[in-house]
């Protein structure tokens, strides 16, 4: 299921996935996987991004 | 004696391909290559298909012997032959899920690198095709003169891979991809 959250989240603070992905240390198609649900990542990497996004993890990633 | 010139010739070959890693290492020595935990995870089960390729390579090559009696190759090549095909099958399926190149890598550098591999091994290919092009068979087997036309065909596959993923991307994803 595609995370429509964490997309409009990144688009708010008007970052590109190669942004986000270069601040959490990833690559954009992590980032792009994890924004079509293709790829479920680990609460560390999850962290990381709402850190960077100035979110939660419920407001991100709890269905 | 050629038997000799072929061990010297393979020694060099190996202290060539250590003596560059070696360099790039060296070169990178504070920036070693860094994959994402998704690449890893991709990089893991790409190695576990390869594994698998090669398994079924030996045995199927193993029972064809056996059956027929046949060996179409020389116990060197054959190998090869196997570790070419799972090495190949190994990067394909690692460029496909975005896993092959490093983050902190430009995929340019790779693909200049496997295009000197392909010129060097094309050469190489040619020289002995145009040479003597019955040097490829030994007692009616296929000797490792056999391997340089094979890598190039490997590296080759994994150029036109790697060439087709940067392409879909672009169009996916427009300027934010880069090589």
């Amino acid at each position: 299921m595609k995370n429509l959250k964490l997309k409009s989240a990144r688009a708010a603070l008007d970052l590109s996935q190669q942004e986000l992905a270069d601040c959490v240390g990833v690559s954009r198609q992590t980032i792009n996987a994890i924004e079509m649900g293709d790829y479920n990542p680990t609460i560390r990497l999850c962290l990381s991004i709402c850190h960077v996004l100035g979110k939660t993890l419920d407001d991100l990633f709890w269905e | 004696m050629k038997n000799l010139a072929f061990v010297l010739g393979f020694l060099a070959g190996l202290t060539l391909v250590f003596l560059v890693s070696f360099l790039i290492k060296l070169k990178n020595k504070n920036r070693p290559c860094k994959y994402d935990e998704r690449q890893r995870l991709s990089r893991g089960k790409a190695f576990e298909t390869a594994f698998w390729v090669l398994i079924a390579y030996l045995c199927c090559n193993g029972i064809f012997n056996l059956l027929t009696g046949i060996e179409w190759a020389d116990m060197l090549t054959s190998s090869f032959v196997g570790v070419l095909i799972a090495i190949t099958i190994f990067a394909i399926e690692c460029i496909n899920n975005d896993a092959y190149f490093p983050i902190n890598r430009k995929p340019g550098f790779y693909i200049i690198l496997f295009a000197i591999v392909i010129v060097c091994n094309l050469a190489v290919s040619l020289i002995n095709l145009l040479g003597d092009p019955d040097q490829f068979m030994t007692d009616g087997m296929l000797n490792f003169h056999i391997l340089n036309p094979l890598i190039v065909i490997m590296f080759f596959a994994v150029l036109i891979a790697a060439a087709g993923k940067a392409h879909r991307a672009k169009k996916q994803f427009g300027s934010q991809v880069e090589l």
